[in-house]
């Protein structure tokens, strides 16, 4: 497929790289659709963003639609139904989830890359797709086909009617302002 | 609601060659002690989730590799 790819400082380039697979049975295999460059991606760009790779592939705004489905189901979602991600990972079973801190999820950054943002940070975060190492090291998703683990969590079913330039913003800004002004 | 069960893991051991083994061990991400919190870390995904998490995907680079 082509993906966007981060080589270092104000070097970004479409290559082409392999195609995902579902690594475990909770995931899906989107064929993405729609995509935005957040201003966060900027902070990358401009390399302010630690754990970075080269290769690594950007982007954490985007939707498409479902081409394969991991072996437990993604909680309903069928091939050729279209989602919206949004941007930050969830497992949906840890206390953050399930107290709804879906951004402090314990689970959804690799135990290998939690270790980087508890030094950074102080505290394991959640992971992110396409945004460093530090952050779960997930392959983003300005990319032709991302994989989306976790699928019967967040992912949001687009209701027939609706274009992608109508709800590509859930995968992160109106969303996230939407969850401060009820957690506020 | 309850915040979970705590598992602690005490291992002794002794480092092979000593304070600088383990401190090569350390930097080859190898030592006893990392090894150890992130297999704790795997088990509890394991627990809450039924299935441990990856991230490992497509990457780009070696196109370029020759050229930078």
């Amino acid at each position: 497929m082509r993906a966007l790819t981060w080589r270092g400082k104000h070097d970004v380039r479409v290559e082409t790289v392999d195609d995902p697979h579902i690594l475990n049975p909770r995931a899906i295999i989107l064929k993405v659709t729609a995509t935005a460059i957040c201003g966060s991606d900027l902070h990358i760009y401009d390399s302010f963003i630690p754990s970075m790779l080269p290769g690594d592939i950007l982007g954490h705004e985007f939707m498409g639609e479902v081409v394969e489905v991991g072996k437990a189901g993604a909680g309903g979602l069928k091939v050729g139904d279209r989602v919206v991600v949004p941007f930050n990972i969830a497992c949906g079973a840890c206390r953050p989830c399930k107290t709804g801190q879906f951004a402090d999820c314990d689970n959804s950054n690799p135990a290998d890359k939690a270790d980087i943002s508890e030094v950074a940070y102080g505290h394991g975060v959640s992971g992110i797709f396409g945004y460093s190492h530090m952050i779960g090291g997930y392959a983003g998703g300005q990319a032709e086909l991302v994989r989306v683990p976790y699928s019967d969590v967040e992912p949001i079913k687009v209701p027939g009617g609706l274009s992608d330039e109508q709800v590509l913003f859930l995968s992160d800004i109106s969303r996230r302002a939407g969850w401060r002004l009820r957690t506020a | 609601m309850g915040r979970g069960t705590e598992v602690h893991a005490l291992i002794e051991y002794d480092a092979p060659g000593g304070r600088l083994g383990r401190l090569i061990a350390k930097a080859l991400q190898h030592e006893l002690n990392t090894q150890a919190r992130r297999e704790l870390r795997r088990f509890k995904q394991l627990m809450e989730t039924g299935e441990i998490t990856r991230s490992d995907g497509p990457r780009g680079g070696q196109r370029y590799q020759d050229e930078d």
